[in-house]
């Protein structure tokens, strides 16, 4: 599929964007996904738009404070387009709780790490 | 071979005891029906049985030399037989009586007056309309809660009837398909249960249970009856199986259906679009697995004209569902959609023609990364 056919500068009222699989273990991968999302984000016209959504999966969470060029990318994107970050915890069942620690811990580490300085406010888990 | 058609809220009214009967190849949970029958019998006459007072009062079981009031003969007679055992009757006596007045259960039993079984219905029924409803809005998901509550007094009967009857899930099985054996639509609608039904759920692990051979006559007739129905989700259902004529058996829900979710269904894209065209306040669309085609073309699809222009403003989801001709063919013949949200994980190819004909609506938008479907055609860091 061509980057062009995925074109947000149509949609009008776009309030939020959530993205699930962002978060790869992979360089290649990694590669992929931080140029979409910067392509992506400088695409995004709409002036209602609030929320950047980062869908995470329980075995994501691990790799997340090793993201820095995905985090610089992120901040690329939130200074043409500010927005709310959210953290959106995909699991369901008992394992809940625990991934949502580890998901706290996990965004302790990134914030003392300085990556999630173009932030005004905290980010949000989900 | 079998298939069984369970009717959520009943079964566990059942738990008295009852056998279940075999009725055609569909396993029928009858006790159950039955119960639920003597609910609406002593309902219609100002009374509800209770497990407790039938317990106590039923005279074939043992009879301990006591008169009965009226409550007691009422319940008799519509009540078979239960068996009652000695612990049994210590315990209800025990709850009932001042343990420094009697020696033994046993002494209680033949001297002390009997209890008072109302005191527990009338304490229950003290709480207020209102706070009852609170109570039980947290026991929505649990049916066996459910029904123990719908069991404790007349108010709350009512006040749980609609949670218990909310969805009708009907199973199916086998691949042998045969006709009238939706009985479980008639007898709801006999017990003037129809309209608490919100949800119709079918479920087939196989393909072919569900078809037009499944419905009679008279089971058309049962489906008017679900007048508030506004969720539908089928599993499996071979849709291509009722063209061209899926608006003599789905028509009945063609106004008041809000919600559709489709497992699997077996059909062609354009089928699908002429099927999803007939409800026409349609508003969420849900769609997963769409990886058996199956192409039965029982009539050209170019000659499918749709039944109406849904409304579709409501939410979107596709899981691994990628007919493009589904939404084209829906787009011309809506003159486009008006989705607010949309979850498009693992439906790429349906991406751009969705995101260009809801442009002006959509206000949540979540896909998935997976896969190198967007490795190809990316812009140089340049552009």
């Amino acid at each position: 599929m061509h980057l062009g056919s995925f074109n947000l500068a149509r949609l009008k009222v776009l309030r939020s964007l959530q993205v699930g699989e962002l978060v790869a273990g992979s360089a290649v991968d990694l590669h992929h996904h931080e140029r979409f999302v910067r392509v992506m984000g400088l695409t995004i016209r709409s002036p209602v738009f609030s929320e950047f959504v980062v869908i995470l999966e329980s075995a994501a969470v691990s790799y997340l404070p090793q993201q820095v060029t995905l985090f610089e990318t992120l901040g690329k994107m939130n200074a043409s387009k500010p927005s709310k970050l959210v953290f959106l915890l995909d699991v369901s069942g008992d394992s809940k709780g625990e991934a949502r620690r580890n998901l706290t811990r996990a965004l302790d580490l990134v914030t003392a790490k300085g990556f999630l300085d173009f932030l005004d406010s905290p980010p949000t888990i989900r | 071979m079998n298939r069984e058609i369970d009717i959520l809220g009943i079964e566990g009214v059942g738990s008295l005891g009852r056998p279940t009967s075999l009725v055609g190849d569909i396993v029928v949970v009858a006790g159950e029906l039955e119960a639920i029958d003597r609910i609406r019998t002593c309902r219609q006459r100002d009374q509800i049985p209770h497990p407790l007072t039938e317990m106590v009062t039923s005279p074939t079981t043992r009879d301990v030399g006591r008169p009965r009031g009226p409550r007691s003969r009422i319940s008799s007679e519509t009540s078979p037989p239960i068996p009652i055992h000695d612990s049994d009757l210590c315990a209800i006596y025990t709850a009932g009586t001042n343990p420094s007045t009697s020696s033994t259960p046993f002494d209680r039993l033949l001297s002390d007056p009997p209890p008072e079984p109302r005191i527990a219905h009338e304490s229950s029924c003290r709480v207020p309309y209102e706070i009852a409803e609170m109570i039980i809005a947290h026991l929505v998901r649990d049916l066996g809660a459910l029904k123990t509550c719908s069991l404790t007094c007349r108010s709350w009967y009512f006040t749980t009837v609609p949670h218990l009857h909310h969805t009708l899930t009907l199973k199916g099985g086998g691949p042998d398909v045969t006709h009238g054996e939706l009985k479980p639509l008639s007898k709801l609608r006999e017990l003037s249960l129809a309209p608490f039904v919100k949800q119709i759920r079918v479920q087939s692990w196989e393909a072919g249970w569900f078809g037009p051979l499944a419905f009679s006559c008279i089971d058309q007739c049962n489906l008017s009856a679900f007048a508030n129905v506004h969720t539908l989700e089928l599993q499996n259902v071979e849709i291509y199986r009722f063209m061209p004529v899926v608006e003599c058996y789905f028509g009945h829900f063609s106004q008041i259906l809000r919600s559709i979710t489709l497992h699997n269904p077996h059909c062609t894209p354009r089928q699908l679009s002429h099927f999803l065209s007939l409800f026409t306040n349609l508003d969420d669309i849900e769609i997963r697995n769409t990886h058996t085609f199956i192409f039965h073309e029982t009539i050209p699809g170019r000659d499918l004209i749709p039944f109406s222009a849904p409304k579709l403003r409501g939410r979107l989801v596709l899981r691994d569902f990628n007919w493009v001709e589904t939404w084209t063919h829906l787009i011309t013949s809506c003159g486009g959609l008006r989705f607010r949200q949309m979850d498009l994980r693992g439906s790429v190819s349906c991406i751009p023609v969705l995101l260009g004909a809801c442009a002006e609506t959509l206000e949540t938008l979540r896909f998935s990364m997976a896969g190198k479907w967007f490795s190809t055609g990316l812009p140089t860091d340049s552009s």
